[in-house]
């Protein structure tokens, strides 16, 4: 008699993940943390790599696999996959093989380029801001009601503790990156990253929100600022040491125009005004985590409002 | 007193942590609790908090901090540690089994043998996947809109070479094989088979049909456009067609706006045929085209779901214009109504989120009635034509210009809602709903509406007045919703709850005629 390997296949594999197990054939990944419906694993490198169960989105460096959730391959923090150089991973404790030759490639990054509507996609800001404050989640999204224009003192402001903490200084960083000198304000994210509840702090989710949108606009609707796109991994080094492994990871893809999928529709949705697809695409992102989708809307919509409004100031310069 | 515990490299998901922090919070005798990764602005937080202790010095940003502050009196530290342990070690439900494919491919791949695939992705990707699924040799029920008529008409001839259903675009209602799809209600299973271009109106059928003791073989959408010329209604007739050689139906039975004249003789042609019985209601269509190609026509939804069963039943037909209730008792609810009313009370309301019961209402009583509407039966009633809203209105609030970047009403009453305070004062009379139950609908309709006609008495109650309103409720007792509660809440309301829209639609025209509005 003999026993069959159990085999998991890869549903959906992020493309670069493809490419780095290509260029690495003899491979071994650290698992470095472990959830309901992903692994964490780490390489020599120290780049983080996620194995998710079926139903979540695929993300930078990440494959989504046919299982209802991660428990059956039994995988604990610390445990090693060894990698035999054909996108085939072992298990440990002859559980079995997580084979990833099958599955369908997807990117996560935008592929095709925006295609920037006449108008600056107001009513879709207005449903984000909308649902927002209905939504009313943990982190420093409340501060919506706000920001990014606001200048209401401090004594009428509401919101959590989170929010009381840095409105301060995330004020300042969103003024200084309308200022005639935005690159400026990725310095001042010093004062942002690592702050707030979660495993990826609400402010790195929220920066992660503003450095995909820049990462995509011309900055600020026109050519002047560039700079500032150019900079933009200046972030993940400040990152490195001031937040969670998980989060650092997050913010440097997000300066490289790398983010889930459903993170890249959703941007999507709002430069190019489809009203249709942005209810069901801001439904979608509110359910990541407890605040994490709704602190990453609230840096998008930061950065398309602000975006929007310099369209509107450079249009009636020019009439 | 405060205390702090550090947890080296632990990792928990961000809704645990949350869940944890509130628990912890709820305990007798905790101030503030704060649960998180020890960054360095974390913990400036904590600083500013004042609950910062040396314990926290040493942490990374990978490691998991709890700081409380509480009332040593009613709590100590090792009761906060057990709940925190306590919430880690419960169980989640959790719903990762509920694979969601993302892709069209990936579902094929998942569910091998599937033949059959709902589209709900937006317009400009819509045709696209349709094609591909059509290709796939899967049958396709299109809920997307925003699909251009050359992609509907070359998707269905797809489906038609490869003899495979494209139900839609925009085909909100279905129901293939006893599953209900989209909008659609719990019925039984029976012998009567529908092909319907109208959402709720296929609804509304369907759910009397069931209320008067039969069920449905199978329930086919088309989409609205099907029966234009453009199209040349190749979905209906594919349906038809589909019923003609279902075994399991015995009476078919269509409903669709008045189709587009070349469309209709192909159907008439098709139908002349039929060895099964045949129940047109083309909505406000002329009945003697019907008659001339042997089928049995009908003066409302209410009246096909009737004529359909008494050709089950093998029973002649009879037109059914009247109500359920004794003529003595609709007489006396009328005439209480009408007394309710005083005379600078003059307009009717009437705020529809079905499609197609807004249209049987405006097409019955505005024959009547100089009524104002997003869907006028004349070009003069429109809706831009009305200024202060000094007249009677009838809104279909599901039509585009109510919807744009909002749900659609039967699945968030919000708009109807906001209508009745905006759009509802004490020159109103009478207030006319529907209330859609089924998969996709909201899920208390009736207590929406109960609340705002509540509102609204109050408000004129103050004036010394009272208003009128009357609604139907389209449902069946097997619906998610409660149908029996969601009769009682609106009926508790005051609110007069007729059995079907046509007999809520004829109660408004008796209390309009007798108030003299």
């Amino acid at each position: 008699m003999t026993v069959r390997e159990k085999i998991y296949n890869g549903l959906f594999i992020a493309s670069d993940l493809r490419q780095f197990l290509l260029a690495r054939p003899i491979l071994e990944l650290r698992v470095h943390s472990v959830f309901e419906t992903s692994v964490n694993l780490l390489t020599q490198e120290e780049e983080l790599v996620t194995f998710a169960s079926s139903g979540r989105d695929i993300m930078p460096m990440g494959m989504v696999a046919a299982v209802p959730g991660v428990s059956v391959w039994g995988l604990r923090a610390g445990d090693t996959l060894s990698s035999d150089g054909r996108l085939v991973f072992n298990l440990p404790r002859g559980a079995g093989s997580i084979w990833l030759k099958d599955a369908h490639v997807r990117p996560v990054s935008l592929t095709q380029p925006l295609q920037v509507k006449c108008s600056p996609g107001i009513m879709a800001l207005d449903l984000i801001k909308t649902k927002l404050l209905l939504a009313n989640a943990d982190g420093i999204s409340p501060l919506i009601a706000w920001m990014p224009e606001g200048d209401t003192p401090p004594s009428t402001r509401k919101g959590n503790v989170y929010c009381t903490f840095i409105y301060r200084d995330l004020e300042l960083f969103l003024k200084v990156l309308v200022s005639d000198k935005p690159e400026h304000a990725l310095d001042l994210t010093e004062r942002l990253i690592g702050f707030g509840p979660g495993l990826t702090p609400s402010c790195d989710d929220f920066l992660a929100g503003i450095l995909l949108s820049l990462f995509y606009d011309s900055p600020w609707g026109n050519d002047a600022n560039n700079g500032l796109r150019e900079n933009l991994e200046r972030v993940a080094v400040i990152a490195r040491d001031r937040t969670t492994l998980v989060s650092y990871h997050m913010l440097r893809h997000a300066a490289s125009g790398r983010a889930n999928e459903a993170y890249l529709e959703l941007l999507r949705a709002i430069v190019e005004d489809d009203l249709d697809a942005l209810d069901s695409l801001i439904e979608r992102v509110l359910a990541y985590g407890s605040s994490s989708g709704a602190d990453f809307l609230f840096g998008l919509y930061c950065a398309r409002k602000i975006s929007a409004d310099n369209i509107r100031t450079s249009r009636s310069d020019s009439e | 007193m405060i205390d702090t515990i550090v947890r080296e490299n632990a990792y928990f998901d961000s809704v645990t942590l949350m869940l944890i922090s509130r628990e912890m919070k709820k305990l007798d005798g905790v101030e503030e609790v704060l649960v998180g990764m020890g960054t360095d602005l974390n913990l400036d937080l904590v600083k500013m908090l004042e609950m910062f202790l040396p314990e926290l010095e040493k942490v990374t940003p990978n490691d998991l901090f709890i700081a409380a502050k509480f009332d040593e009196s009613r709590v100590n530290m090792d009761e906060l540690i057990a709940s925190f342990d306590e919430q880690i070690n419960k169980k989640k439900e959790s719903h990762a089994g509920d694979y969601q494919p993302p892709t069209l491919r990936s579902a094929i791949e998942y569910l091998p043998g599937a033949n059959f695939v709902v589209l709900s992705v937006p317009g400009q990707y819509a045709a696209d996947e349709a094609e591909n699924a059509l290709r796939e040799g899967l049958n396709v029920m299109m809920f997307s809109d925003n699909v251009s008529i050359e992609d509907e008409l070359k998707l269905k001839r797809m489906a038609v070479d490869k003899g495979l259903l494209m139900m839609g675009p925009d085909c909100g209602t279905a129901i293939i094989n006893g599953v209900p799809l989209c909008f659609a209600n719990v019925v039984k299973r029976g012998k009567i088979g529908v092909v319907g271009a109208s959402g709720t109106g296929t609804q509304e059928v369907t759910v009397l049909i069931d209320q008067l003791g039969e069920g449905l073989s199978q329930v086919i959408g088309t989409g609205g456009r099907d029966l234009r010329e453009e199209i040349g209604g190749l979905m209906m007739i594919q349906g038809i067609e589909a019923l003609l050689a279902d075994p399991e139906t015995h009476v078919i039975l269509l409903i669709s706006k008045p189709p587009a004249p070349s469309v209709e003789k192909k159907i008439y042609d098709l139908v002349a045929d039929s060895p099964k019985p045949v129940v047109i209601d083309f909505i406000g269509g002329n009945a003697e085209s019907v008659l001339r190609a042997g089928a049995v026509p009908c003066v409302s939804l209410e009246d096909a779901a009737k004529k359909a069963v008494a050709l089950l039943r093998k029973q002649t037909p009879v037109d059914f214009d009247g109500f359920d209730a004794s003529e003595q008792e609709i007489a006396h609810v009328v005439d209480d109504a009408a007394g309710r009313l005083a005379p600078e009370q003059k307009y009717l309301r009437a705020l529809f989120t079905g499609g197609t019961l807004a249209d049987e209402a405006i097409k019955y009583l505005g024959e009547h009635y100089p009524i104002y509407s997003n869907i006028p039966l004349t070009p003069d009633r429109a809706l831009a034509k009305l200024e202060g809203l000094a007249g009677h209105l009838c809104l279909d609030l599901g039509e585009d210009e109510f919807t744009r970047g909002r749900p659609h009403p039967m699945i968030d009453p919000m708009t109807r809602t906001e209508f009745f305070e905006s759009h509802i004062d004490e020159t109103t009379a009478v207030i006319l709903v529907d209330v859609v139950l089924g998969y996709g609908s909201h899920e208390d309709p009736a207590g929406a509406v109960a609340d705002s006609v509540i509102k609204i008495r109050e408000k004129l109650a103050s004036m010394g007045r009272d208003i009128v309103a009357v609604a139907s409720v389209t449902g069946t007792d097997k619906d998610p919703q409660d149908l029996k509660q969601s009769i009682e809440d609106l009926e508790q309301a005051g609110v007069i709850v007729m059995p079907s829209n046509a007999q809520a639609v004829r109660l408004v025209d008796r209390i309009m005629k007798t108030a003299g509005l």
